[in-house]
């Protein structure tokens, strides 16, 4: 099979083009189907945290209803929320206000 | 029912650091047929008890979350298969590595959100009532009682 070239894609998106760097902030929403525990070692694999931070963070989804768990560009945010999605967690992204 | 007992273990850890699979057979088969039956369905995306596979990633902005379905959508999908085809390569194995049971517990995962969300669990505050046993719902119930507990040993397996 050949290789295909890469096409040359042109469509730079609004806001980087308005050179507005706000970060992005990636959360996690409580939901009633995924376990304590399964969520807090989920957040240890994804973003390296130790055990006790993962634990505090998922009791904070727990309580409150959501979490921020990881920010950055939009680049990173969008490949944190499609692993947390790929591991099954509610993650939404957003610019931090 | 014998079927739903507590499977007291699913992966034992070796010296070696790999994990000795130990899943009794009864809770093999019954989950295979759930990753089979999940599997063929991941086909309609749009099936209301699929709807926890692919949350909105912009809640707020509905041209970028209809541009995120599009391209995650299927990334995510594909994701699943090779997960589920894990877990039927895995069923089959003695042994698994660190990585493989991790891609094990994900498609678990998977199975339990599209059990829980037919089952119509709603909120994790609610104590629910188990399912009589001519109800309906009674098969899904334990088949997302029995994964839950399958899960959980695999998460213990790889905390602890």
């Amino acid at each position: 099979m050949p290789t295909l070239s890469p096409v040359e894609t042109s469509s730079p998106e609004t806001d980087e083009a308005l050179g507005t760097d706000r970060p992005w902030v990636v959360i996690v929403w409580n939901d009633p189907i995924n376990t304590m525990e399964y969520v807090a070692l989920v957040f240890q694999k994804l973003f390296g945290y130790s055990r006790q931070k993962a634990e505090l963070l998922m009791l904070d989804v727990h309580e409150k209803g959501r979490a921020v768990v990881s920010s950055g560009d939009r680049e990173k945010a969008e490949l944190d929320v499609f692993r947390l999605h790929e591991h099954g967690l509610w993650a939404t992204m957003q610019h931090d206000d | 029912m014998g079927l739903f007992r507590r499977p007291n273990q699913v992966v034992r850890p070796r010296r070696d650091g790999r994990f000795d699979i130990v899943l009794a057979l009864g809770v093999r088969a019954a989950i295979e047929r759930a990753v089979d039956e999940v599997d063929a369905l991941l086909d309609e995306p749009d099936l209301p008890v699929l709807a926890r596979l692919r949350p909105d990633a912009y809640p707020d902005d509905p041209e970028r979350a209809a541009a995120w379905q599009l391209l995650a959508g299927d990334e995510l999908r594909t994701a699943r298969r090779e997960a589920f085809a894990t877990v039927r390569r895995l069923h089959a194995a003695s042994t698994a590595t660190d990585e493989e049971l991790w891609t094990w517990m994900r498609a678990l995962n998977t199975l339990r959100l599209v059990l829980g969300t037919a089952l119509g669990i709603e909120d994790d505050r609610e104590e629910r009532p188990e399912p009589a046993e001519d109800d309906p719902a009674r098969p899904v119930w334990e088949l997302y009682q029995l994964t839950t507990l399958v899960q959980f040993e695999l998460v213990r397996a790889l905390r602890d």
